[in-house]
């Protein structure tokens, strides 16, 4: 990305070119880029390729709109979010009055305030009379780990994961495999990371490649806590 | 006399979303309705196949209801869902891929254009499906990140504003994304498509 070719022009051209061809930029900018493209032909070319892909070139993208399911292909649809999705009626309507529990209500308050009561006894009394003292997070740290100043959350140890191939094709590799919990601890979804660029890990792992992302694949992050 | 009736004006989302909750089925048909089309063109775009699109359609929208809570009308209701149905949709893509589906396979390294030995010479006039499986396989070339900001500004109709929203970037991001997958596409599409 490169700097405005004179100060009359926002940054960051030429990617403001796309905005433009958009008409997503305001009335001085969008005066400012045309006083440029009226004595730049080189930009009007970028500007007019810009253009060809936008969602106004209907001559593009009308005749690519896709394929239209059939009436019984929504309505199977539209049924299946109704019934997994649509809340109960009875118990969506139902009017109960904040602090105001129904005699049910207040039979489960009883019945739930007992219960804990006596969870909170056998808990004092298993500290006093019975169990060891509580142990200390266990941090294991190695030698030669770059990361053995960090605490990591461990998620999963080796033996937990089952890598069924390392692929790679020149460009970069990835490791693919099982993931190790039985259902996934979402850290970010991939609309959380913006990967503009990959670069090859120079400390860890030792020579490691360089992960490049391919299409559906989720972000790995490695976020440890400096201590 | 003839008797001229004014459109009915249709509800607002949140309306629609406010009956959802209390259960009222109709107004789940309407939301469905209204969002199923853009929803539909975003999941095919990323999917390029009508069954796979109608599942990530089914899934975005089972998702975005069962977590209203999570939806902070920061956005619109539209944004919110478009942005779970594109992450539907590769999940979804992800998950055919390790069962062995590959509908967009991947081109070999070095690969600038799309591959036209299947299809006619820019001057025979392409179909239309030919045009759109050409199209397909240039998206498919972008990295995710592009592809999911081209699609969702393209055939989900947001503007600037509303992808930023839908993905949590900036609306220069977005900006810089669109730039660069047009002129990988403007690269891709130049001997079939743009002339």
């Amino acid at each position: 990305m490169t700097s405005g070719p004179t100060p009359d022009l926002p940054n960051p051209w030429p990617v403001i070119l796309a905005a433009y061809a958009d008409g997503e930029l305001d009335p001085p900018t969008r005066e400012a880029v045309e006083r440029w493209l009226a004595t730049h032909p080189a930009s009007r070319r970028e500007l007019w390729e810009q253009q060809q892909l936008a969602p106004g070139n209907w001559h593009l993208w009308n005749p690519v709109d896709p394929p239209l399911p059939t009436e019984d292909a929504w309505a199977a649809v539209a049924n299946a979010i109704a019934a997994a999705a649509l809340p109960e009626p009875s118990t969506a309507r139902r009017d109960v009055q904040p602090g105001r529990p129904g005699r049910a209500g207040r039979w489960l308050a009883v019945a739930m305030g007992a219960t804990i009561a006596l969870a909170a006894c056998i808990l004092v009394a298993g500290q006093v009379f019975v169990l060891p003292p509580a142990r200390a997070p266990v941090v294991v740290t190695q030698r030669d780990d770059p990361l053995s100043d960090f605490i990591v959350l461990p998620v999963a140890v080796d033996d937990d994961v089952d890598v069924h191939r390392v692929t790679g094709n020149g460009a970069g590799w990835l490791l693919v495999g099982v993931p190790p919990l039985p259902d996934r601890m979402v850290l970010a979804e991939v609309g959380d990371v913006d990967l503009e660029a990959t670069t090859p890990a120079t400390t860890w792992p030792p020579d490691g490649p360089p992960i490049t992302p391919r299409p559906g694949d989720a972000p790995m992050i490695f976020a440890p806590n400096p201590r | 006399m003839p008797v001229v009736s004014a459109p009915l004006a249709a509800p607002p989302d949140a309306a629609l979303l406010d009956r959802f909750a209390r259960g009222d089925k109709s107004a789940l048909d309407d939301l469905f309705r209204r969002y199923r089309a853009v929803a539909y063109r975003v999941a095919y775009r990323l999917l390029g196949c009508e069954a796979d699109a109608l599942d990530a359609v089914q899934d975005g929208f089972i998702k975005a209801l069962t977590h209203l809570d999570r939806f902070r009308g920061h956005s619109s209701f539209k944004t919110w869902l478009l942005r779970i149905v594109s992450n539907a949709a590769f999940d979804l893509g992800r998950r055919r891929k390790r069962q062995g589906w590959n509908d967009h396979p991947e081109p070999a390294s070095g690969t600038e254009r799309v591959d036209l030995d299947d299809h006619p010479p820019p001057d025979s006039g392409l179909h239309r499906a030919d045009l759109r499986r050409v199209i397909e396989a240039a998206l498919a070339r972008l990295p995710v990140v592009q592809r999911q900001t081209f699609v969702l500004h393209v055939d989900g109709g947001l503007s600037y504003r509303e992808v930023a929203d839908a993905l949590g970037v900036s609306i220069g991001t977005v900006m810089s994304r669109l730039f660069y997958a047009r002129q990988k596409l403007k690269t891709l599409l130049a001997d079939c498509v743009l002339s």
